[in-house]
């Protein structure tokens, strides 16, 4: 006969429907003799049913509040954007432009015009639009990665060269709506020069355990799990060396262009639940 | 205006439509995130980015389920995330609490037993149950509001959290036991009426 405190998991694995039928009738044997147990048993079932019925608990005064303002302090949307990619042009001019509040983990050297959908509302700073812009970019190379993750990634895609590319005719019709717009404001005031930009390369990786490294990034999780983390190049080369040292990490890498000052580090979700 | 009204305005960019948003799933929301994580501040700064990143992720947004249940699929992986590096962190401070001790002591038996059906209202409990969790260990609260919260099975927890099964299943066993004790303990839990009170030893 089974003491009651070797039964108690079994009641536990009970409520979860988790006995083996060899389980269920040791259970029942033991529940036949012991009411305690019994009893036991009955309130774990009580605590259970509740417990399944919890009510919200109301968010803090302040709290939509708060979330607006985050959301207005950084109003940017990915998905599916409207890219242009920038024409082939070389300015002489390569003024460095004095980004206003720019992390320095993404010193990136141009900038990728964006369609007019896209464009902030009101009148920005040339300074302003290109920081949003750039912002953009980013989130436009993230959402490229995440889609040439889709098929079989190679240096050729578009992620290599920091570029969303298109079909030919989203690239016509985004151009056809707002060519004004963004030359106008742009290229006239800002006088400055703008150039492909690019990316040093994209690691993936699967496994639970990184590089030290990343734990100095936030990634952005899509609601498959899968982590992306914009590194600094210095940073990406780090975690290269890192994962190539370790040995038992998988994972693929992409270079791209060696002198960009940003990379991609891509963490797929490890069998999920 | 409908749900879907208001995440397409908001898919445009309209921050206003997203803030109703926001203030319709809040509740559910921040709920979710003070459990996982056990307290207020962590739960709303969990809960807040949930909202952000929805806010990002929104023009990807297919509506092949409601925005809801999207949005707090998005937030659940979040918690499992922080939960994963909250796991990280400790184990690597090397933390261990005894109640987490698998098989060190044997489980709290209780030498009474109570029959708590009948003595309070089922939304007492409930109310009870809620504010017991948050004083739960985090291990044990963890386990716990994956498997009666989120409806997880045990081989799912045990992914999610980085665990043998057998442990989860022993850990559960354990959080519900402590559950029942602080429930007990805070006079939530009442036993009833001497005449239907069942009082044993239970067997050696």
């Amino acid at each position: 006969m089974r003491s009651c405190d070797e039964i108690t998991e079994l009641l536990s694995a009970a409520l979860d429907g988790a006995l083996t039928g060899e389980e269920q009738a040791v259970l029942d044997e033991h529940l036949a003799d012991c009411p305690a147990c019994s009893a036991l048993f009955a309130d774990l079932r009580s605590l259970q049913a509740a417990a399944g019925e919890l009510e919200e608990v109301p968010a803090p005064a302040g709290f939509a509040a708060r979330v607006m303002d985050a959301v207005a302090a950084d109003p940017t949307q990915e998905g599916p954007a409207k890219v242009i990619p920038f024409p082939q042009r070389r300015k002489k001019n390569r003024a460095a432009i004095p980004w206003k509040g720019w992390t320095a983990t993404a010193a990136v050297v141009g900038v990728v015009l964006l369609g007019a959908s896209l464009l902030p509302r009101g009148g920005n700073t040339s300074a302003e639009m290109m920081d949003n812009a750039l912002i953009r970019q980013q989130s436009a190379c993230s959402t490229t990665a995440d889609s040439a993750n889709g098929e079989n990634f190679s240096a050729s895609d578009s992620v290599a060269n920091g570029m969303p590319i298109l079909a030919s005719e989203e690239m016509a019709e985004t151009q056809q709506e707002a060519p004004g717009a963004l030359s106008g404001e742009l290229d006239g005031s800002a006088g400055t020069s703008m150039e492909q930009a690019t990316c040093c390369g994209t690691i993936i990786l699967t496994g639970e355990s990184l590089p030290e490294v990343l734990n100095a990034y936030e990634a952005d999780v899509d609601d498959r799990g899968r982590r992306t983390y914009l590194v600094s190049a210095e940073d990406f080369f780090s975690c290269l060396e890192a994962l190539k040292m370790a040995e038992d990490i998988p994972f693929t890498y992409e270079s791209a262009d060696p002198g960009a000052a940003f990379g991609w580090v891509i963490v797929e979700a490890s069998a999920a639940p | 205006m409908t749900e879907q009204e208001l995440v397409a305005r908001a898919q445009q960019g309209d921050q206003d439509a997203f803030a109703r948003l926001v203030e319709a799933n809040q509740n559910k929301i921040y709920s979710l995130a003070l459990r996982m994580t056990g307290n207020p501040e962590d739960g709303a700064d969990l809960a807040q980015e949930a909202f952000l990143r929805a806010w990002r992720s929104l023009p990807s947004f297919q509506g092949e389920s409601s925005f809801s249940t999207w949005l707090y699929r998005l937030a659940h992986n979040l918690c499992i995330d922080f939960l994963r590096s909250e796991k990280r962190r400790r184990d690597a401070l090397a933390v261990t609490s005894l109640d987490d001790e698998e098989g060190a002591a044997p489980m709290d038996v209780p030498d009474h037993r109570f029959t708590p059906e009948g003595e309070l209202e089922r939304r007492d409990l409930r109310q009870a149950i809620g504010q017991a969790l948050l004083q739960l260990s985090d291990d044990h609260r963890q386990v716990l509001v994956l498997r009666e919260l989120e409806g997880l099975s045990y081989g799912e927890i045990a992914a999610c959290l980085n665990l043998e099964e057998g442990t989860v299943k022993s850990r559960i066993a354990r959080a519900r036991l402590a559950l029942r004790k602080i429930l007990l303990a805070d006079g939530n839990f009442s036993p009833p009426p001497s005449s239907m009170r069942i009082e044993t030893n239970r067997k050696e």
